[in-house]
């Protein structure tokens, strides 16, 4: 039975291209677990236009990959649970659709690609075989023309032999060939949005470039939303339009690149960027935001920066600072974003000489 | 490919030589006379029995005896008679008929309940049907075969009457009881294994992709999820078919099925050395052949696997 035909089911009055390509509205997700409940999410906010690329920055425990498995519905509930929000596509709410209309549009309209290709490629399937599904299960293509159109993709993400290569199985493929097959497998359909959680983190430096320009390159040609998941400040710089800052569940700041790197305004960006190694930057101590975000089960009240901030006054261990404006198409969620953006805000504690903030690399050993 | 079959094959020649080896080995080591055995109360005259000693050897020293046994089969395929002069092969070939078509129906019983269990029990996790499993699995495991049996020729054949309780006139019917006390550990083993293997299926990176690729539950399990589940099944099934013909030893003695089984533990008894090595020996040539298979299958399941 084809799928192709499915219609996304919108809603009447609106048509697509007036509502922006992805919407998230307030979203939140929380963990049951054993030690309580781990709020993962707590109203997270941002919208993706078509052709467009938006990173999605953070360390450890943001929240980013959650975010990414929640707008594909593949998030594990339970023991995941969506608590309140908005996922619009063109408009429309993912959350509050049936699962057999959402289903239709995974892979479809918005794809993913993973980290790890090895693990999330089926070891026992022919990679052509994975690939041609896409067209065989949503297209209604024969075995034999699916066939074709997995070969074609794999030319089209520069697998060389692809034709040879199609029955080959993910093992043995390298580590960037693996990532150009799910790449393949993702865009097989011309989705919309391509959701891609830190797709190059498992790589070789030199096959992290080469993968970023064919993401990108593809992004361009198929006028694609990229969301790109990462904690790598660098490779976000070369490729991103926007930014968002991820940090306990919450976007911190939002604006576009140059405004980013430039002239951050919130303390967090600040630390993120200051704590890049520069080669040009003399003498041997590497600037490390201090302390660890907090845990997801006990939240702090205020802002969730707080424990860690140079600039926190009482006002940011009480009151939760929203996420607002500080220039044009600049967010920023800190009460005094005006003083950071503008680098003029008192610093209420001083990095101390020895751990918190400061890390002395001539002294500890890389780890 | 090729040479890996060509290799394994001619690893059988060592197996089964050590392995009749053995088997003659014990049987020599039995006290007693065979031939007085077979006599029972009767008297023999000194002369039958000398001629009996020397027409199955049985004055020669042990490896002699053993030589002249192997010797006699890969010249002539001569694998000796019993006592009364029958020749072996014509007894498995009276007796394989019903010891395989119980191996056959334990494998299919076995094999349809023990993977439908674990693929339920894997679905619908924690839930009613999923506790079911774990407990009767558990019983299944524990339970002696002996116990099995009478328990089941009690309910099914004496007080329901559905099924007979012993022999093999009724065609299938009669093997059903027999199959079902042989299934039961196996049974409740694989039911546990496929269970617990889809479950870490289903949890893997590529069965997420599969969601992600926007595939129906219904083909995300069986064409991403099963298929890597059931590899560790497969090579279980293999095993256990290959034990199976031990297992008929008790299995046929409850049921009074006139197998392989009952053959060798009458022939124990009668201390009939050439039976008792006859048998065995393609007890163990099943046995290798049959790990042959499953090996060639588990690299046609998965394809990371390579014969070199």
């Amino acid at each position: 039975m084809t799928e192709s035909q499915t219609s996304t089911g919108l809603t009447p009055g609106t048509r697509p291209g007036d509502a922006p390509l992805l919407e998230v509205k307030d979203l939140q997700v929380e963990f049951r677990t054993k030690a309580g409940v781990a709020k993962a999410i707590n109203g997270l906010n941002f919208t993706l236009h078509a052709g467009e690329t938006l990173a999605i920055l953070g360390e450890s425990g943001s929240g980013k990959s959650v975010t990414a498995q929640t707008i594909m519905g593949i998030l594990d509930m339970p023991p995941g649970k969506i608590a309140g929000g908005e996922i619009r596509y063109r408009g429309e709410d993912l959350l509050s659709m049936p699962e057999e209309s959402r289903r239709r549009l995974r892979g479809v309209k918005i794809a993913m690609i993973f980290q790890d290709a090895l693990s999330s490629l089926n070891p026992v399937l022919p990679v052509g075989w994975q690939i041609a599904e896409m067209f065989r299960v949503h297209r209604g293509l024969k075995r034999k023309e699916a066939k074709v159109k997995a070969v074609e993709m794999m030319q089209r993400v520069g697998i060389p032999g692809a034709e040879e290569r199609a029955g080959d199985f993910p093992h043995q493929f390298s580590g960037g060939m693996r990532q150009r097959i799910m790449i393949a497998m993702a865009i097989a359909l011309d989705p919309d949005v391509l959701i891609a959680d830190e797709p190059t983190t498992a790589l070789d430096v030199t096959v992290q470039a080469q993968v970023m320009r064919l993401l990108k390159d593809l992004q361009t040609e198929f006028n694609m939303g990229l969301i790109l998941i990462t904690h790598d400040l660098g490779v976000v710089a070369d490729v991103a339009d926007k930014i968002a800052v991820m940090y306990s569940g919450r976007v911190m700041e939002a604006a576009d690149v140059y405004e980013i790197y430039g002239k951050p305004g919130h303390p967090y960006t600040q630390g993120l960027l200051n704590s890049i190694p520069r080669i040009d930057d003399e003498g041997g101590r590497l600037r490390a935001i201090s302390g660890l975000p907090p845990s997801l089960t006990d939240m702090p009240p205020g802002c969730p920066f707080n424990p860690r901030c140079e600039f926190a006054t009482d006002r940011c261990r009480t009151e939760r600072p929203e996420l607002r404006p500080v220039a044009d198409g600049h967010l920023s969620a800190c009460h005094y974003a005006e003083d950071v953006y503008a680098g003029t805000a008192t610093r209420t504690r001083r990095p101390s000489p020895t751990g918190a903030g400061m890390i002395d690399v001539s002294e500890e050993a890389p780890q | 490919m090729t040479r890996y079959i060509i290799r394994r094959l001619l690893q059988f020649i060592p197996v089964i030589l050590i392995s009749t080896l053995i088997v003659y080995a014990l049987v020599f080591a039995i006290p007693g006379d065979p031939i007085r055995a077979l006599a029972g109360d009767r008297p023999m005259s000194d002369a039958v029995r000398e001629t009996l000693r020397e027409q199955y050897n049985l004055d020669d020293p042990f490896l002699i005896q053993y030589f002249k046994y192997i010797w006699g089969i890969v010249t002539a395929l001569d694998f000796g008679s019993t006592f009364n002069g029958r020749p072996v092969t014509d007894i498995i070939e009276q007796r394989l008929p019903v010891t395989a078509t119980l191996a056959l129906v334990t494998l299919v019983i076995q094999t349809l309940m023990g993977i439908i269990a674990g693929i339920l029990a894997a679905l619908y996790r924690d839930r009613f049907f999923d506790r079911f499993v774990q407990v009767s699995t558990v019983a299944m495991v524990a339970l002696p075969t002996l116990v099995i049996g009478f328990l089941l020729q009690l309910i099914f054949g004496l007080n329901l009457g559905w099924f007979p309780i012993a022999g093999v006139n009724n065609g299938v019917s009669s093997y059903i009881l027999p199959a079902l006390t042989m299934a039961a550990v196996s049974t409740g083993i694989l039911a546990r294994l496929v269970r617990s293997e889809l479950l870490d299926s289903l949890k893997s990176d590529y069965v997420r992709t599969a969601t992600a690729k926007g595939m129906k539950r219904s083909r995300v399990i069986t064409r991403h999820g099963l298929r890597n589940s059931l590899i560790p099944a497969v090579t279980f099934i293999g095993a256990d078919l290959a034990s199976m013909l031990g297992g008929s030893i008790i299995v046929e003695t409850i049921f009074n099925l006139p197998g392989l089984g009952q053959q060798v533990f009458a022939s124990i008894q009668g201390q009939e050395g050439t039976v008792v090595v006859g048998i065995v020996t393609l007890f163990v040539l099943f046995f290798v052949v049959i790990n042959l298979i499953v090996d060639l299958l588990y690299g046609l399941l998965d394809p990371r696997i390579r014969y070199e």
